[in-house]
């Protein structure tokens, strides 16, 4: 039953368009036919103001399975970032994406991305999703800092935002 | 083309209008909620989404907004006015009926006996069964005896032969083993008739 999936992701879209945070952006991807895949949307997380993070404004792919809302959507980096919970594969490892853990129907995307915003600055250690990110971010903050910061320069808002809108 | 048409919306009238019609809002898909329950901690949902939610966690019945132990038998159905008052739950979802075919009437072969419609190739067998039952008992009771008594009164060169061929199997006519033998036999015989004219009258 993909007929609630497919409202829900309508009414999704339907609320970003209408309001969504500042610096954010969320919009489902375009068929070659030039329709709309609800299932498959190109978001954006800005760095929050006063972290390492101010600045970058990172991608991030939001694909959403047939059950969804039953189940969250999977969440990818793309490219994959440097992040104690980002997989090298660049799939965010987030309780509230997890089915079994805090994912609940009633969590809309602009929840999500708030979530993942909030999640760059402050690293879950207890759940590492990647090796070197997470060495760094254990063994020597200063080094952790400074790899952030020059990732956040490297997708500078300014640059990522063109690319996204085109 | 239309991403950029993204911009937060007008008068702050209408925001309130819309602020109002979101609190009737499925937690589920997010619109106006259709054919309306309330779970008992106060959520509100279309029921063809809620139910959805259920039937995908049977282990976990919990409420998609706070996580409390729900149950469908106990969300309450809300009837706006002028809508229709049957219970949702009753027709969302058409619960499908398993598929099942009746087996044909001889799937109980022993239960059935005789006449009938005679569709009966498992009456046939059962009364079969209880036919040969005694027969055969009684043949294999008989067995030896009737052997032996064919071998006895067959006589001549092929009886001889065959004594000799099976030493043991039966005895030389006139001695000892040869009277014990047809002792037996007899034994044998009576018995088995016995059995069978129990079988026949009790």
């Amino acid at each position: 039953m993909s007929g609630i999936a497919a409202s829900r992701l309508a009414e999704e879209r339907k609320s970003w368009r209408k309001d969504h945070p500042f610096g954010f952006i969320a919009k489902p991807v375009k068929n070659t036919d030039g329709t709309l895949n609800l299932f498959n949307w190109e978001c954006a997380i800005p760095g929050r103001k006063d972290t390492i993070w101010e600045g970058g404004l990172y991608r991030i792919r939001m694909l959403f399975k047939d059950d969804f809302p039953s189940s969250p959507p999977k969440c990818k980096f793309e490219p994959p970032l440097f992040h104690p919970n980002v997989y090298p594969s660049g799939t965010v490892c987030l309780s509230l994406l997890d089915e079994n853990k805090d994912w609940k129907p009633s969590i809309s995307i602009k929840q999500l991305l708030i979530g993942i915003q909030d999640l760059l600055n402050n690293p879950n250690v207890d759940d590492p999703a990647q090796a070197e990110a997470y060495q760094i971010f254990c063994q020597n903050r200063t080094e952790y800092e400074k790899r952030v910061k020059r990732e956040a320069q490297k997708y500078a808002a300014e640059i990522v935002q063109k690319q996204i809108l085109g | 083309m239309e991403q950029k048409s993204e911009e937060p919306s007008s008068s702050s009238n209408e925001n309130k209008k819309e602020e109002d019609s979101a609190r009737f809002e499925c937690n589920i898909c997010l619109d106006t909620a259709k054919d309306a329950v309330v779970s008992m901690c106060g959520h509100l949902f279309c029921w063809p989404c809620l139910s959805q939610w259920l039937e995908t966690r049977p282990e976990r019945q919990l409420c998609p907004v706070c996580k409390s132990a729900i149950d469908s038998s106990k969300v309450v159905p809300i009837y706006g006015r002028g809508g229709d008052s049957t219970d949702p739950r009753k027709k969302i979802p058409p619960r499908p009926k398993g598929q099942r075919t009746e087996a044909p009437p001889q799937s109980f072969p022993g239960f059935q006996w005789g006449g009938g419609d005679g569709v009966g190739g498992g009456n046939v067998h059962f009364s079969f069964g209880i036919g040969i039952f005694p027969l055969s008992f009684v043949a294999s009771w008989f067995n030896t005896p009737i052997a032996g008594f064919g071998a006895n009164f067959g006589g001549g060169n092929e009886n001889q032969q065959q004594q000799q061929n099976q030493p043991g199997t039966s005895a030389a006519p006139g001695s000892h083993q040869y009277q014990e033998e047809e002792y037996l036999a007899n034994i044998f015989k009576y018995i088995g008739i016995f059995m069978l004219i129990w079988l026949l009258f009790v």
